[in-house]
């Protein structure tokens, strides 16, 4: 079973969503061309349940 | 040193040039070691000239005299280099945007040193795609870019759930007729836009700049 990465999970919830984002630091996220920002917080929470459909 | 000349017959005073007329059979009639300044040999000495005061004129290029312009020089003036952090970073960028490590740019200073200089310029990143899915480059100058490929320069051709692990590398030359300070800056370009995730498996991109002298 494989790591949902932060990517996915902001694929997830804005299949257009253009941005640059370190997998082992959420921190370091920079939203591209005018993209609409999307929290951390729900970025996460997308990550784990992403996560849960993965390893089930 | 002195000349020898052995007499066939007793012989006083000094003799004559007149009497030398038929000349001396060097090779039976001369005994002794001529004198090295009369082209004798056997010199024992190591330096016969003082080359810093007695000798004018240019020594010829092939005994070591100067001013030679057939040879060429070395070309690499300077060489500068990073490697980025392994830290992976996720890109999804239907335009061209800075290759960081997550905080870190991809990116190189160098001052020519003559303006007449060529900058070459190589980039290794390794990058995880999955099917269909690629990238492409572009390396800017202070801002400018003077190198872009297309956004599929990789690109994995296999299944969408087909993950291809890759190190890709470009070469590139820029001629920037400069002397001042430049920045040199990878960026990446995703095709459609679509996340493509670089250093992966902490195998950090490298960026190399090499100044070639005219």
């Amino acid at each position: 079973m494989s790591r949902i990465t932060f990517a996915e999970a902001i694929k997830s919830l804005n299949s257009k969503a253009e941005f640059k984002v370190a997998e082992g630091d959420i921190n370091f996220l920079e939203w591209l061309n005018n993209t609409t920002p999307i929290t951390k917080e729900n970025i996460l929470a997308e990550q784990a349940r992403l996560q849960t459909i993965e390893d089930a | 040193m002195t000349l020898t000349v052995v007499k066939t017959t007793a012989l006083t005073g000094t003799i004559t040039n007149a009497q030398l007329a038929g000349g001396i059979d060097l090779t039976s009639k001369v005994t002794g070691t001529l004198p090295i300044a009369n082209g004798g040999t056997n010199s024992t000495a190591t330096t016969f000239v003082n080359a810093t005061t007695n000798v004018t004129g240019a020594l010829p290029i092939v005994n070591g005299g100067t001013g030679a312009t057939s040879f060429a020089p070395g070309k690499i003036g300077q060489v500068v280099s990073l490697a980025s952090s392994p830290n992976s970073v996720s890109i999804s960028s239907g335009s061209y945007t800075a290759l960081t490590d997550g905080s870190i740019p991809v990116s190189l200073s160098i001052t020519p040193s003559a303006a007449s200089s060529k900058i070459f310029c190589q980039v290794s990143i390794q990058a995880r795609t999955v099917g269909s899915r690629g990238y492409g480059i572009n390396i800017t100058r202070s801002g400018t870019q003077f190198f872009a490929t297309p956004e599929q320069d990789f690109y994995n051709g296999l299944g969408a759930t087909d993950t291809v692990d890759a190190r890709s590398n470009w070469l590139a030359i820029d001629s920037p007729n400069s002397t001042s300070a430049l920045t040199y800056a990878v960026g990446v370009k995703t095709n459609g836009g679509n996340a493509v995730g670089f250093q992966q498996n902490s195998a950090p991109s490298s960026f190399v700049l090499m100044e070639i002298l005219a």
